[in-house]
């Protein structure tokens, strides 16, 4: 079996405005590459965490069957949310500590709804920080974005 | 509609059910049955047997169904008891009926030429904001597959224009440019589109 690799960025013009999403998928057998493959899209009016998120779900629910797959992404939102933050939003209802409810709730559900049918590690890496694979997902975001830019 | 296109579909109605069949929805079904409000109308244009419209039906929604194929159409009423008839894209008439209209691999069977016509019929169909889903294969030119059937290929730039021309606003625009395989065997880069009427 290939060990199977995602590199997932959003991007977004405005803090709500016209984003999009790209996942860079990899096999590999060893340190060879015997496979890759490129998603993207967007939406008009989103945010750059949701888009983030976008990227992650596409990226499992891309998956035709249960995987193990490194998923690695250049949002500490994303990462330490489905890792860490999660388990006490559930446990308070998707409130957060502070008793306000938890901002993209439904892409969160959707998004460990995904990981639980596959077995998933979770990777941050720095963004635009010259790793080739997370500059190509960033690119395929911007693709995604570019329909919905006026 | 292309002739040769139907007798496929209807010759091998059978055979296609065991192939397309899923038992649950994929995530572009699950997110189009949670677009709709609970008890929403929606129309399976193109359902081929109809498989997608059970699941549509047993998420609560009210269905309504069409297809070329007499087979399919037969298939989709007699096995998942869908409200089915046979009708081609051009004869869709209803008028802000519907709350949701799924057209998944569907109008890429009609010609270019009758697209934006098609597309201004399913946004007449639907109610204000209602809910188009729309997957197409990504390419130029129309032509025939190895099994007979007759594609017209678009590109992403190109349906967003003939949207919008019907009237529609994007809501998401998905492309898979390494696609997936097709009955053919061939690989082939398709887009799932969803907009607002």
């Amino acid at each position: 079996m290939p060990d199977l690799y995602a590199y997932t960025d959003g991007a977004c013009s405005g803090n709500p405005g016209p984003g999009g999403w790209g996942v860079l998928m990899i096999a590999k057998e060893g340190s060879k590459i015997i496979k890759t493959k490129n998603l993207s899209g967007g939406t008009a009016e989103t945010t750059n965490n949701q888009m983030e998120l976008t990227a992650a779900i596409m990226a499992l629910e891309a998956l035709a069957k249960p995987s193990k797959i490194t998923l690695i992404t250049d949002s500490s939102y994303v990462k330490d949310g489905i890792t860490k933050w999660i388990f006490g939003w559930k446990k308070n209802g998707w409130k957060t500590a502070a008793k306000k409810p938890v901002k993209n709730e439904e892409l969160w559900k959707r998004l460990e709804l995904a990981t639980e049918l596959h077995d998933v590690s979770w990777e941050w890496i720095k963004g635009h920080a010259g790793h080739f694979e997370n500059e190509q997902a960033d690119e395929l975001a911007r693709n995604g974005m570019e329909p919905f830019k006026s | 509609m292309d002739t040769e296109t139907i007798k496929y579909y209807d010759k091998s109605a059978e055979s296609y059910l065991d192939k397309v069949c899923n038992t649950y929805p994929d995530s572009d079904l699950l997110s189009f049955i949670n677009s709709i409000k609970s008890g929403g109308t929606v129309l399976d244009l193109g359902c081929g047997p109809g498989n997608s419209s059970a699941m549509m039906q047993s998420a609560g929604l009210n269905v309504q169904a069409s297809d070329c194929s007499q087979k399919m159409v037969d298939i989709a009423k007699n096995k998942f008891n869908v409200d089915a008839i046979k009708a081609e894209f051009k004869e869709l008439s209803e008028i802000d009926l519907y709350d949701g209209v799924w057209a998944n691999f569907s109008l890429l069977h009609a010609p270019r030429s009758e697209m934006l016509s098609n597309l201004k019929k399913i946004n007449r169909s639907l109610k204000k904001k209602g809910y188009l889903h729309i997957g197409l294969k990504i390419g130029n030119g129309e032509k025939r597959d190895t099994l007979g059937r007759q594609y017209t290929y678009y590109q992403p730039k190109e349906l967003k224009s003939l949207l919008i021309s019907a009237g529609f606003t994007i809501n998401t625009i998905r492309l898979d440019m390494d696609g997936a395989i097709s009955m053919t065997g061939m690989i082939e880069p398709f887009m799932i589109v969803t907009a607002y009427a």
